[in-house]
C-alpha cells in the first residue's frame, strides 16, 4: 500500500479540508475505530507509503506547509491591523484584492438597511458565509474540547498511537517490533498534528481580534460577531493568495 | 360578561396546579362553601379526613405523619405575626398616597443612579462559595457600582442576612429605618443572592413592600452567576437591542376549567388591552409593540411552540413573554421534584385524570441548547412557577398542620435555566397559584394588576417596579379587606357570601406570592423609538434639564432638526420634577455658535466595559469611534438610542439663549432615531447572527473549560510508553474506555517544580527495549515543548476572545 493521507477525523468542515489546507476532514462518523466514544476524540491520522524516503518527504512537506501558514497568519494579522475602513480610498475603489472585498462588506453592513433592500445576491452571499463560519466555529470547538489522538500508519499498518491529554500528558503505544525509522515518522506525525492544532487556534485568534478591531473602527452595528464571517473569508482569501504566490515562486 | 362567569363560584372551584404523578389537580376542586370553611380555619371533620386521604393517595410516602405535623401555637403565631407585619407595612404604603414607596426628593425611582442598588448575601452561605459568586457577579456589581456611586451596597459579613430574621429584625440590626425607602439609608433596588433556604421567600415578600427586590439563586453553579452578570451588562450597555415584540402563551387543556378560564379570561383580555396604546385610566404605552397573536389552546400552546418562543426559533423569540398555565407539582421528595416542579404544563396534556408524560410539560431541560434569551423578560402565571416552599401555607391556614410538600424551599428550575440562558428576569409565583384572582363572583374581570405590570415592563421600566404598583398594592388592598371580612364574619356569619370570601381569599393569596427572579433593576433592552406625547413626564422618557431664563420662563422650542435625529417640536412643555433621565444642558460656551446648543448625555462614571472599549479604541488609533461615542450605548435610565447616532444638535431660536445661572427647568426631548434597521437584519441574517453568537460563546466557554482542566492537571506531566501487538485493538479499547492489551515500557513524571521521576524496567536488554527507552526520552522532551506551546496558544486565544466577546457580543 503506497498511498498517503492526512486525515482529521472528528471534524466536519465545508469542502472536506481544514482552512489551512493541510488535513482532509471526514467528520465524526469516520473514525477508524470501533463504535463507542469515538465522538469524544479528534483523530489525526497520518497514512504514509511503505517507502521510507517517500514517507519522510511527504511528512516534511506538510510540516513545512504548516510553518508557512503560521507565517502567513502573522502577515494577515498585520494587514488586518493596518486596515482603516473609514478611510475614503476604500470607498473610491482604489484598493483591490481581498482588502477591497472586505471593505465593501464592512461598508454594506455598517450602513442602514434601506440602501440594500433589493440586493438579494448580497443577502444570499452573506447567508452562505455566515453558515460556513458558524459551522466552522462549532467544529473548531472540538479542537479545544477533545483529546488529540495521533495515529501513524505506514504501508497500511498502524505503527503507533499517541494520545495527548489537556494537561499535555503523552501516552504512546508502539507496535511490537517497530523500527527506528518508523518511530521517527510517528514522532514527526505527532509534531505535525499538534503544530496544525496550534495553527488552527491561531487562525481563530486572528479572525476574532481582526473582526473586533474593524468593528470598532467602522462602528458596525452588531459589532465583532457580525464581521466574523467577512474577516474569516478575508483571511482565507489572503492565505490562498499567498499560497498561489508561493507555488508560482 | 358571560353568564357562565357569574355562576362560576356556584360550581366546584378548580385550581391551578397538576400533580405529575397522578394527573389530577394538586389541590382537588372545592366548593365555595367548603373553601370558605377552610379559609376561616373551621374545617369539618370530613374536610380533614378528605385532606388526609389525599395525602395518602398522593404519597410516594405512605406514612402520612411524615408529611403532616401539627402546627404549634408558637409557630402559627410567628407566621401570623410575619404576615401581619407585612400587611401593616403595605397598608402604610397604601395610605402614604405616594406613587412609589420612596421618600420625596429621592429622585427618579427608575434610576439606579438616584435610588441605589444593593446586594444581600446570606450569612449561612459558605464563605468560599460567596467569594466565588461575588467574583462571578463582578461585571454586574461593577456596573451597578458605577451607576449607583455612594448608593451602592454589598451586604455581607455583619450585614449579611441571618437565618430566621424577619425584615424588621434585619433592618433594626443593620440600622435601617422603617417606612418609605430612603436610598441614602438603604438602596431601593435590592438583589438577594442565595437559595430560599438561606434567605426565605417570606423575607423577600416583606422586603419587597418598600423596595424593588429580586433574587438570584443558581445554587453553587458559579458559572451561571457569571453568565447572568454578563447578560445584564450586555443588555444595559447597548450590546443587546431587542425588537419590541411580546408573546402570550396559554394552554386550554381539554375538560380543564382552570386553563379554560386563564386562557379565555386572562390571557385573551390582557392581550386585547395591550393592543391599545392608551386606554382610559391605564398606563399609556410609550412605544409601539408587536404583539404576536396569542398562542392559545389546540395546536398553539404546545410544548414545541413554547420551545420555539424560548429561543428555539430565534426569529420568533419575543422580548416579553406572558404565560398562563398549570404548573406541575410532585409529591414531596419525588426524584423529579427539584428539577421539574413548577414546569409549565402545555396543551399536549390531554386533560384532568390523564397521565402526565414528560413531553407534556416544559421545564428548564427543554430549552434549546443554542437558545439565546439575552434581554428577555418572562411572566409565568403558574403554580410554583418561581419556587416552592417546604411547607404548604394552605394546610396551615385550613387545618393548622404543617404539610411538608418539598424536602426544602427551592427555586424552580425553569426560571433558573431561563436566567442562565440570558433572560434578565422572571416574574413568577411561589406556592400554589389559585386562579380565580382575575374573576370576581359577580363575573367581573379583575386583571388590572397583570396589565399594569406588563405595561410597566413594555415602557422600559425596571422589573422591580412592575410588581410594585400592581401586585403589591393589590395585595395590600385585598389583605385589608380580607382581614376586615374575617373579623366581621366572626360576629355576623352572613356578612359576605361564601363565594365572595373564596374569591377574596384566593385573590389575596395569588397577589401575595409573586416574586422577581433576577436583578430587580433590569429593564427590557428594546429599541427606543421617538416619543411624541406631550403629557406628563413618564418613567423611561428622556428629559433635558436646562437653566431657566429670568422672568417668564419660555423654554426654547425644539423644532425638527436636519439629518437623522428628530426632536419633537414644542416638546418643552410640562416641566416635571421626576421621571426619566436628566440630561443636563450646559450653558453655551463663548465659542459656541449662537444658533446651536449641543445636548449630550451626561457622562456617567465609566463602566468596566466602557473602559475596555476605550482601551481598545485607544490602541486602534485616534480615528476609532467606539460604539458609545457613536451613540450606540443606551442613555442612562433606559432611553437607549438606536445605533450609530451622533448627539442631537438642536438649533435654538435666535436670541433666546439660556442663561448660565438660574433655577433649572425640565425640557423634554425624544431619543434620537435613525430610520431603517441594521443591514444584517434587512439581509435576513438575524437568525444566522444569533447562531453565530451562540457558537462563539460556546467556543469560548469550551476554551475556558479546557483551560481549567489543563490547569487542574498542570502540576505534573506524565509521559507513558507502551508496546502492543495490535495498535488498532488498543485504540478500540481506549475508545470504549477499557484497558488496552498493551505493555507499559516506561513512565516519566515531570513535577511542576522540575523534579523528574523515571520508571523503566530493571532489564531492558533487547534491542527493541533499548529503542523504546530511547524514543521515550525523546517523547518526554516533545511533550514538554508541546505543552508549553499549546497552553500559551490557548491562553492567548482565551484572553483575546473573552475580552472581545465582552465588547462584541
Amino acid at each position: 500500500m503506497n498511498g498517503s493521507a492526512f486525515v482529521l477525523s472528528g471534524m466536519a468542515l465545508p469542502g472536506g479540508k481544514d482552512p489551512l489546507g493541510i488535513w482532509a476532514t471526514d467528520g465524526p462518523a469516520a473514525t477508524p475505530f470501533a463504535a463507542g466514544q469515538a465522538e469524544d476524540v479528534m483523530v489525526w491520522r497520518v497514512e504514509l507509503p511503505s517507502s521510507g524516503f517517500d514517507a519522510r518527504s511527504l511528512l516534511g512537506a506538510r510540516t513545512a506547509a504548516v510553518s508557512a501558514r503560521v507565517s502567513a497568519l502573522a502577515d494577515v494579522e498585520a494587514r488586518l491591523a493596518a486596515l482603516e475602513p473609514t478611510a475614503p480610498h476604500y470607498a473610491m475603489g482604489e484598493t483591490t484584492g481581498p482588502e477591497a472585498a472586505l471593505m465593501a462588506t464592512i461598508q454594506q453592513l455598517a450602513m442602514p438597511a434601506v440602501a440594500f433592500d433589493t440586493d438579494a445576491d448580497a443577502a444570499e452571499r452573506f447567508r452562505g458565509i455566515y453558515a460556513e463560519c458558524q459551522a466552522l466555529l462549532e467544529q473548531f470547538r472540538r479542537l479545544v474540547e477533545h483529546y488529540a489522538w495521533v495515529v501513524t500508519t505506514q504501508g497500511g499498518i498502524d505503527v503507533a498511537l499517541t494520545v495527548v491529554a489537556w494537561s499535555g500528558d503523552y501516552d504512546t503505544t508502539w507496535l511490537d517490533g517497530v523500527t527506528e525509522p518508523q518511530m521517527q515518522l510517528h514522532r514527526d506525525a505527532v509534531h505535525l498534528a499538534l503544530a496544525s492544532r496550534d495553527a488552527l487556534l491561531r487562525l481563530i485568534n486572528v479572525v476574532g481580534t481582526g473582526a473586533l478591531t474593524l468593528a470598532l473602527k467602522a462602528s458596525v452595528p452588531g459589532g465583532q460577531i457580525l464581521l466574523l464571517p467577512a474577516v474569516y473569508q478575508y483571511v482565507r482569501d489572503v492565505l490562498e493568495a499567498l499560497e498561489q504566490f508561493r507555488i508560482r515562486e | 360578561m358571560p353568564d357562565d362567569l357569574k355562576s362560576l363560584f356556584e360550581a366546584d372551584l378548580v385550581f391551578n396546579g397538576v400533580n405529575a404523578v397522578t394527573g389530577e389537580y394538586g389541590q382537588p376542586p372545592l366548593s365555595s362553601r367548603q373553601l370558605a370553611r377552610l379559609i376561616r380555619g373551621q374545617p369539618l371533620p370530613e374536610d380533614y379526613r378528605e385532606f388526609v386521604e389525599r395525602q395518602r393517595h398522593l404519597g410516594a410516602l405512605t406514612n402520612v405523619q411524615d408529611r403532616l405535623q401539627r402546627v404549634t401555637d408558637v409557630e402559627f403565631t410567628l407566621h401570623e405575626q410575619a404576615m401581619a407585619a407585612r400587611l401593616e407595612e403595605l397598608k402604610f404604603k397604601a395610605r402614604s398616597q405616594m406613587q412609589w414607596p420612596v421618600k420625596p426628593g429621592a429622585g427618579d425611582i427608575s434610576r439606579v443612579e438616584d435610588v441605589g442598588w444593593a446586594v444581600i448575601f446570606p450569612a449561612a452561605m459558605n464563605p468560599a462559595l460567596r467569594e466565588e459568586i461575588k467574583e462571578a457577579l463582578g461585571p454586574l456589581l461593577n456596573h451597578r457600582r458605577a451607576q449607583a456611586g455612594d448608593l451602592f451596597r454589598v451586604c455581607e459579613g455583619s450585614d449579611a442576612y441571618r437565618t430566621g430574621e424577619r425584615k424588621d429584625q434585619y433592618f433594626r440590626r443593620v440600622g435601617i429605618g422603617a417606612g418609605l425607602a430612603d436610598p441614602d439609608e438603604f438602596p431601593f433596588y435590592v438583589l438577594l443572592v442565595g437559595t430560599p433556604d438561606e434567605i426565605p421567600f417570606a423575607f423577600q415578600y416583606q422586603l419587597d413592600v418598600m423596595r424593588g427586590v429580586g433574587r438570584l439563586d443558581f445554587g453553587s453553579d458559579v458559572e451561571a452567576y457569571a453568565d447572568y452578570a454578563r447578560a445584564v451588562v450586555a443588555a444595559e450597555t447597548g450590546q443587546v437591542v431587542l425588537p419590541r415584540r411580546a408573546a402570550f402563551f396559554a394552554p386550554a387543556n381539554p375538560g380543564d376549567k382552570a386553563t379554560e378560564l386563564s386562557s379565555e379570561y386572562l390571557v385573551q383580555p390582557v392581550f386585547e388591552n395591550l393592543s391599545v396604546a392608551s386606554p382610559e385610566n391605564e398606563l399609556a404605552l410609550l412605544h409601539e409593540w408587536e404583539l404576536l397573536s396569542p398562542f392559545v389552546g389546540d395546536g398553539q400552546a404546545t410544548h414545541s411552540q413554547l420551545g420555539q418562543l424560548l429561543g428555539g426559533a430565534p426569529g420568533l423569540t419575543p422580548a416579553l413573554l406572558f404565560t398562563a398555565s398549570h404548573g406541575i407539582e410532585f409529591p414531596a421528595n419525588h426524584p423529579a421534584q427539584l428539577r421539574h416542579q413548577g414546569a409549565l404544563l402545555c396543551q399536549d396534556w390531554p386533560g384532568p385524570g390523564e397521565t402526565v408524560r414528560r413531553e407534556h410539560y416544559f421545564t428548564g431541560e427543554d430549552i434549546d441548547e443554542e437558545a439565546n434569551l439575552t434581554g428577555m423578560v418572562a411572566f409565568l402565571f403558574a403554580c410554583y412557577g418561581a419556587g416552592t416552599p417546604e411547607l404548604d401555607q394552605f394546610a396551615a391556614t385550613a387545618f393548622k398542620v404543617r404539610e411538608k410538600i418539598a424536602p426544602r424551599n427551592f427555586t424552580a428550575a425553569l426560571p433558573q435555566r431561563l436566567l442562565r440562558y440570558g433572560m434578565l428576569a422572571v416574574i413568577g409565583h411561589v406556592e400554589r397559584a389559585w386562579g380565580y384572582s382575575f374573576i370576581s363572583p359577580g363575573g367581573r374581570l379583575e386583571h388590572q394588576t397583570f396589565i399594569t405590570s406588563l405595561r410597566t415592563l413594555m415602557n422600559g421600566d425596571p422589573i422591580g417596579l412592575a410588581t410594585d404598583a400592581s401586585f403589591n398594592m393589590r395585595y395590600a388592598e385585598l389583605s385589608s379587606d380580607l382581614a376586615a371580612d374575617l373579623d366581621e364574619l366572626q360576629w355576623n356569619p352572613d356578612y359576605i357570601s361564601d363565594y365572595e370570601l373564596a374569591h377574596r381569599w384566593t385573590a389575596n393569596n395569588d397577589a401575595r406570592s409573586y416574586v422577581v427572579l433576577g436583578d430587580p433593576a433590569v429593564r427590557i433592552p428594546f429599541e427606543r423609538e421617538a416619543v411624541v406625547d406631550e403629557g406628563p413626564v413618564d418613567l423611561g422618557t428622556i428629559t433635558a434639564e436646562v437653566p431657566a431664563a429670568e422672568g417668564p420662563q419660555v423654554p426654547p422650542p425644539l423644532p425638527e432638526i436636519a439629518g437623522e435625529g428628530r426632536v419633537k417640536e414644542g416638546a418643552a412643555e410640562a416641566p416635571q420634577e421626576e421621571g426619566g433621565v436628566v440630561v443636563e444642558m450646559p450653558p453655551p460656551l463663548p465659542d459656541t455658535p449662537p444658533d446651536e446648543i449641543k445636548i449630550e448625555a451626561q457622562p456617567e462614571a465609566p463602566t468596566p466595559l466602557a473602559e475596555a472599549e476605550e482601551l481598545v479604541a485607544e490602541r486602534a488609533g485616534p480615528s476609532v469611534a467606539t460604539p458609545q461615542q457613536a451613540g450606540d450605548a443606551p442613555s442612562a435610565g433606559g432611553g437607549a438610542p438606536t445605533i450609530g447616532v451622533a448627539p442631537a444638535v438642536i438649533p435654538t431660536t435666535p436670541g433666546v439663549v439660556p442663561p448660565a445661572q438660574g433655577p433649572r427647568q425640565l425640557v423634554r426631548v425624544q431619543p434620537v432615531y435613525v430610520e431603517g434597521e441594521a443591514a444584517y437584519v434587512a439581509f435576513g441574517l438575524s437568525d444566522q447572527f444569533e447562531k453565530l453568537k451562540v457558537s462563539l460563546r460556546r467556543f469560548t466557554d469550551q476554551l475556558a473549560t479546557s483551560l481549567g482542566h489543563a490547569a487542574e492537571d498542570i502540576v505534573t506531566l506524565d509521559v507513558r510508553t507502551y508496546s502492543a501487538r495490535d495498535i488498532r485493538a488498543v485504540a478500540a479499547a481506549l475508545d470504549a474506555h477499557q484497558d488496552p492489551d498493551a505493555t507499559l515500557r516506561a513512565l516519566t513524571r515531570v513535577d511542576f517544580d522540575g523534579d523528574v521521576q523515571v520508571y523503566i524496567p530493571e532489564k531492558a536488554d533487547s534491542g527493541f527495549a533499548q529503542l523504546v527507552l530511547a524514543v521515550h526520552k525523546a517523547m518526554v522532551e516533545e511533550a514538554q515543548t508541546s505543552r508549553a506551546r499549546f497552553l500559551a496558544t490557548m491562553a492567548e486565544l482565551a484572553t483575546s476572545l473573552l475580552n472581545s466577546l465582552r465588547i462584541g457580543s
